[in-house]
């Protein structure tokens, strides 16, 4: 239908996801098959990486994984400031993944509307910029 | 069906938590847990939270403690977190916790109860390592 949004569609796996991922924001596969791409603000000329993998997980079935790099290699005050700033935002914590301080959620993937991975993934990104941000005033 | 169409109010997961866990103390916004895992019992909290920007967008916080930051190896437990399957990690009153945030649009009773019990063993993993 011409008139429904990308963002309704329901995503059933990770194929799907890949698909969805690919057409709203040109992701680009990794060499570990996870999604990588750049969400952007264009009228503030800013841009923050996210990647995007998943797993399956027992008892809570295909779990996306949202990783928005922040700062290589950092300090463990970078780091304690970075898990304190985290509280504040509605989703969201730290991981080192691969030498990057990171912000990261998660969530089911399965049967969900590509609408709130989107927005998940979007918020993330402005929470991962914002940390940025703080970290280089 | 689509998770969208599986909406759970705050109060039903509330009741549902308490009804399925050890509840300490607990007020219409918040509970404190203890749970099970294996041969220890482990501390966990659940609380409310919305979207300052979209108020229908409402989570399930869902935090289970570590270790003191005084006392922490950061790196290390963010390094251990990277292969967590489900939470990351937050500072909160001098604590670093495994945390969690669950969409209530799109949350299933045992997925909820599953996540509660899967972020508390990552927590209770993680401070014996720490």
């Amino acid at each position: 239908m011409f008139g429904r949004k990308k963002r309704d569609r329901i995503i059933s796996d990770w194929p799907a996801l890949q698909d969805a991922l690919v057409g709203n924001f040109d992701a680009e596969e990794t060499g570990t098959g996870a999604m990588q791409f750049q969400v952007e603000w264009k009228a503030e000329g800013r841009s923050q990486s996210v990647i995007v993998a998943y797993a399956p997980v027992a008892e809570l079935g295909q779990i996306g994984y949202i990783t928005a790099p922040i700062i290589e290699d950092p300090t463990d005050e970078q780091l304690r400031v970075a898990m304190e700033e985290s509280a504040k935002f509605l989703d969201g914590g730290v991981v080192m993944d691969g030498g990057f301080l990171a912000l990261r959620a998660t969530l089911p993937i399965e049967n969900v509307p590509f609408s709130v991975i989107n927005r998940e993934i979007r918020q993330i990104a402005a929470n991962a910029d914002e940390i940025k941000v703080n970290n280089d005033q | 069906m689509p998770r969208a169409e599986l909406a759970m109010p705050w109060e039903q997961c509330l009741a549902l938590v308490q009804d399925a866990f050890t509840c300490d103390d607990s007020s219409r916004f918040h509970a404190r847990l203890r749970l099970q895992i294996r041969d220890k019992v482990h501390p966990a909290m659940i609380w409310h939270g919305r979207s300052t920007a979209d108020p229908a967008h409402e989570v399930v916080h869902v935090a289970s403690p570590v270790s003191p930051v005084e006392s922490s190896d950061l790196a290390g437990a963010a390094r251990a977190a990277d292969e967590l399957p489900l939470g990351s990690l937050r500072i909160m009153n001098r604590l670093i916790h495994v945390h969690q945030a669950l969409p209530l649009a799109h949350l299933e009773p045992d997925h909820l109860t599953a996540s509660i019990r899967l972020v508390t063993a990552e927590a209770l993993a993680l401070s014996q390592e720490a």
